[in-house]
């Protein structure tokens, strides 16, 4: 079982991670969703169908982060005054773009997070994570349709939030 | 130039509500002819196209995030072997009492079984206001002999527990054996 549970952590922990880093942006409350969904995974183990253990996973990852936003509203939105003045520091993977896709990058990152659930989710499974609707609507307990319709509503609010922040102007979309 | 009205994608809110469908091939033949005519005369939806596309690449080219090692607690959790959640199992006063009790009702079972004949047996045991059958208390103490053989592999603490607390009863226990074990069960 510790093998079995040992893999399943190496297969899902960046994925489940990568999904709460852009949900809330903080690294440090990022990993302790993660952790803590492990620590579930790991006391449920027996309880979970093996065939069903990323959705299963995702799913509690999705509950954990609404808790923690739920928790640390405040400190999220100070986090996310913060993140204003940090939104230029340099990435590795940002070295070869323009500063202004740099600039967009950090807008729209931004933007994810302030996008509400259940848009940010699916947006962020789809677009970030790659996964195929089928897959998210397994994840999320909806149908294809229903992932569609948040999926294209998601995407014409994170325009409204990325056209209505400080940093954004026109010609952002010339670089 | 932005158009007003509301209905259909022929109309800016029309368009930029079925955009993002638009842009991912979600439309039928007939929207997406009406949608490219209204993008191709209107600059605000163009703009707002672009800026679609833009979003779109950059969600796309967002990088998986890589998970740090994960800090104690599920390390913690995960390693605690049986045998040390077992043993603080054991420590627990709502699992010990019980088992006592039952180790010590399987030794009276046991005196009542020296000596007397079947027909004169109790066919029950009450202990602690709860009515055991006879069959019940044989097969928890058997269960529990077989616990305490299997504790026993991994250090002494549980026995002396187990002994420690039988000796602090003041129950009458069957006398031990000569090398100090309980009565064979």
């Amino acid at each position: 079982m510790h093998r079995q549970f040992e893999t399943a952590k190496r297969q899902f922990q960046h994925q489940l991670y990568s999904y709460a880093y852009y949900s809330l942006r903080v690294a440090a409350d990022a990993e302790d969703v993660v952790q803590e969904a492990f620590i579930r995974l790991w006391q449920h183990w027996q309880e979970i169908d093996q065939l069903q253990l990323g959705a299963w996973l995702m799913r509690v990852t999705q509950n954990l982060i609404v808790d923690h936003v739920r928790k640390h509203k405040t400190r999220l939105a100070t986090t996310d005054d913060e993140a204003d003045f940090e939104m230029i520091a340099l990435e590795e993977s940002d070295a070869h773009d323009s500063p202004h896709q740099r600039t967009l990058k950090r807008i729209v990152e931004h933007s994810i997070a302030k996008l509400g659930d259940p848009y940010r989710t699916t947006l962020i499974l789809r677009e970030i994570q790659g996964m195929s609707y089928e897959e998210i609507g397994e994840v999320l307990g909806i149908s294809v349709d229903h992932v569609k319709t948040d999926l294209f509503r998601g995407k014409r609010k994170l325009r409204e939030i990325v056209s209505q922040h400080p940093l954004y102007h026109h010609d952002i979309l010339s670089g | 130039m932005k158009q007003t009205s509301t209905n259909g994608p022929n109309t800016c809110d029309g368009f930029l509500d079925k955009l993002d469908m638009w842009l991912a091939s979600e439309l039928d033949a007939n929207d997406s002819f009406v949608m490219q005519q209204h993008h191709d005369g209107c600059v605000a939806c163009q703009q707002e196209t672009r800026l679609a596309r833009a979003i779109d690449t950059v969600t796309l080219s967002l990088p998986q995030k890589v998970c740090p090692p994960l800090r104690s607690p599920v390390a913690k959790e995960t390693s605690a072997s049986f045998v040390t959640r077992l043993l603080a199992m054991w420590r627990e006063p709502l699992v010990l009492v019980p088992a006592l009790t039952l180790v010590l009702a399987a030794l009276l079972v046991v005196q009542f079984n020296v000596g007397d004949a079947p027909a004169a047996q109790p066919q029950t045991l009450v202990v602690n206001g709860q009515e055991y059958t006879q069959e019940e208390v044989i097969k928890a103490a058997a269960d529990l002999e077989l616990a305490l053989r299997y504790l026993s592999k991994y250090g002494t603490y549980p026995a002396r527990v187990v002994s420690t607390q039988l000796d602090e009863s003041h129950l009458p226990l069957p006398p031990r054996q000569a090398d100090g074990t309980a009565p064979a069960i």
